[in-house]
C-alpha cells in the first residue's frame, strides 16, 4: 500500500511562520545592546585606584619625622578629578599606625597647609613651581605625574612604564624633607634617582 | 477539498491494514484518529505495537507517531521536555527508516518539520536570561531533527541564536557579584560569540560583546584590588588589567569598523586605551566619541 502524497497535508497543522520566531531572538539581542550602553564608563576610575594603591603603599613605606605622627594623617590632593576623589575617599576607612586618614582637595597652591602626602595630577602640573615653593622647609611628600618632575623637585612621579602605572623616586628629594624611604620601597621603583 | 482528502488518506490506509490482515488493535487505532480521539487511538497503537510483525510495518510507525504528535498538542504542547513530542519524532524517524523506498518521505518529512518547528518556538520564547538553557535543549533539538530531514545552512539561525545565548551570558557577567562567577560567565559567553565569528567573523554583536567582555574583565580586575595590596600585587593586577584591554581591542576595533557610527565600540576602545595609559590613542577617540555623540544628538 502506497501513501497519497496528497493527502497526508490533512495531518499538518500551520506552523508558525519563520519570520516571527526570528524577530523574537532579533528582540532578546537589541535588548541586551540597550542595557549595555553604560558598560564601558570604570576606566577612570581604575585607573585612579591604581594610584590609590600606590599612594596608600608609600604611607607604609615611607617615615615622616615625629612631628607628622602627630593628628591625622593628610593626604592631599590638587584638583582632583572625581574618580581620584572617590578612590581616595575609600582611604578614610583605614588608619596609618594612629592616625587616621582624611583627604583634603585643595583648588590652589595657596590653600594648602600641613599634609604628609600632596599629590599633583597631571592637570594641575602647571602649580608645581608654586607647591614646591609652598612646602618649602615641609617634611610633605610631593607626589606628581608628569615626565622630569621627579627632578623639579618632586619625590614621587608617576610615570607610565610598560602600559602600567609606575613610579620613579628621587632620593636627594626624599632626604630635603626629612623622609626616610625604606629599601623596599626603593627597589620597587621603576627609576631610582640618587 | 482538505477534508476529504483526509478521509481518502485514512480509507486507504485502513483498507492498506485489512487487506493485509494485520492487527485488529491498528484499525481501531486508525479509526479513533479518524474521529479525532487521539487518547483511545494511543491505547490501541501501542497495544498493536507489541505485535512484533507491526513493529516491521513504516506506517504503523507513522501512525504512532502521528497519535503522539496529537496527544503531544493536545496535553504537552508547554512541556519542553514532552516525552510525547520525543516519542512522535522517534517513531516518524523509524517510519522513515524502515521504508527501504522512503515513498513515506512525503508523509514524514512535514510531520517532523512541524515537531521541529515547536522546538524552534520553545527555543526563541525560551531565550531569556531565566530559561536559556532550556532555549539551548530546545534548540538543539530542532537542529538536531532538521539535519536529518534537510540540507538547509543553520548559519544564520546559529548566528542568530548564540549571540543571543552570548549576549544573556554577557548579563549575568554584568551582575554577577563575585570575580570568580564573571569568569565563569565570561568563558561561557566567549564560547557563544566563538561560535558565531567561526561562521561570520564579520559579525558585529559578537565583535562588541568579546570586545566589551574583555575590557570589562579588565576593569574587574582592578575594582576587586584591595586599596591596602601591596605593590608587586597591584603591578600583577596592572598586568592582567593591560593584558585584557590588549584582548579587547582588536574586538571593538573591528566593531567599529563594522558600524563605524555607533558610539559604544568607540567608548569601549577609550577605555582600552586610556587602562593602557596610551594617551595619544585614548585622546583620538575621546575626539571621535564627541563628534559621533554630537552629530547624533537631535538638533535644537
Amino acid at each position: 500500500m502506497a501513501y497519497s502524497p496528497n493527502s497526508h497535508y490533512s495531518f499538518i497543522f500551520v506552523l508558525n511562520s519563520p519570520k516571527r520566531k526570528v524577530k523574537k531572538l532579533l528582540t532578546v539581542i537589541s535588548f541586551s545592546l540597550l542595557l549595555s550602553i553604560n558598560a564601558f564608563g570604570q576606566f577612570e576610575q581604575s585607573v585612579a585606584k591604581i594610584k590609590v594603591a600606590f599612594i596608600y603603599n608609600f604611607t607604609r613605606l615611607v617615615e615622616w619625622p615625629a612631628d607628622y605622627h602627630q593628628g591625622d594623617f593628610v593626604i592631599g590632593v590638587i584638583n582632583a578629578s572625581p574618580a581620584l576623589l572617590t578612590e581616595l575617599n575609600t582611604l578614610t576607612q583605614k588608619v596609618s599606625g594612629n592616625q587616621r586618614f582624611v583627604i583634603k582637595n585643595f583648588k590652589s597652591a595657596e590653600e594648602i597647609d600641613k599634609c604628609n602626602i600632596l599629590f599633583i595630577p597631571e592637570a594641575s602640573n602647571n602649580l608645581l613651581a608654586e607647591v614646591i615653593k609652598k612646602l618649602h622647609g615641609t617634611s610633605t611628600l610631593l607626589i606628581t605625574e608628569f615626565e622630569g618632575d621627579a627632578k623639579k623637585g618632586a619625590v614621587i612621579n608617576f610615570i607610565v612604564k610598560d602600559n602600567k602605572q609606575a613610579f620613579e623616586l628621587n632620593k636627594a628629594n626624599a632626604e630635603k624633607c626629612h623622609l626616610n624611604i625604606s629599601s623596599s620601597l626603593r627597589t620597587l621603583a621603576a627609576v631610582y634617582i640618587e | 477539498m482538505k477534508n476529504i482528502r483526509y478521509i481518502l488518506f485514512f480509507v486507504l490506509l485502513l483498507g492498506g491494514f485489512i487487506a493485509r490482515g494485520q492487527n485488529d488493535n491498528l484499525a481501531k487505532a486508525y479509526n479513533c484518529m479518524q474521529k479525532g480521539n487521539a487518547d483511545s487511538a494511543r491505547i490501541y497503537i501501542d497495544k498493536a505495537m507489541s505485535d512484533p510483525s507491526v513493529r516491521k510495518d513504516a506506517q504503523t510507525w507513522y501512525l504512532r507517531g502521528f497519535v503522539y504528535k496529537e496527544l503531544y498538542k493536545k496535553y504537552e504542547s508547554d512541556d519542553i521536555r514532552s516525552e510525547l513530542r520525543d516519542t512522535s519524532v522517534h517513531d516518524l524517524f523509524i517510519s522513515y527508516r524502515i521504508d527501504s523506498s522512503h515513498e513515506n518521505k512525503e508523509t514524514t518529512f512535514p510531520t517532523l518539520k512541524y515537531l521541529a518547528a515547536t522546538y524552534y518556538n520553545d527555543a526563541a520564547s525560551n531565550m531569556d536570561s531565566v530559561h536559556f538553557h532550556v532555549a539551548m535543549f530546545a534548540y538543539n533539538k530542532h537542529k538536531a531533527i532538521m539535519r536529518r530531514i534537510s540540507t538547509d545552512n543553520f548559519n544564520k539561525l546559529d548566528i542568530q541564536f548564540y549571540d543571543a545565548l552570548g549576549e544573556i551570558y554577557s548579563g549575568y557577567f554584568f551582575s554577577a557579584p563575585l570575580f570568580e562567577v564573571k569568569k565563569k560567565y565570561l568563558d561561557s559567553a566567549h564560547k557563544a560569540y566563538d561560535k558565531v565569528l567561526a561562521i561570520n567573523p564579520d559579525d558585529f554583536s559578537a565583535n562588541y560583546g568579546l570586545g566589551r567582555l574583555y575590557y570589562n574583565q579588565a576593569v574587574n580586575i582592578i575594582t576587586n584590588l584591595p586599596v591596602d595590596a601591596a605593590i608587586p600585587e597591584v603591578n600583577k593586577a596592572q598586568d592582567t588589567c593591560a593584558h585584557l584591554a590588549r584582548l579587547s581591542l582588536p574586538y571593538l576595533d573591528k566593531a567599529h569598523k563594522l558600524e563605524p557610527l555607533k558610539i559604544e565600540p568607540v567608548k569601549g576602545l577609550e577605555g582600552d586605551y586610556y587602562m593602557l595609559h596610551d594617551s595619544e590613542k585614548f585622546e583620538v577617540n575621546k575626539d571621535l566619541e564627541e563628534k559621533l555623540r554630537q552629530q547624533q544628538s537631535p538638533k535644537k
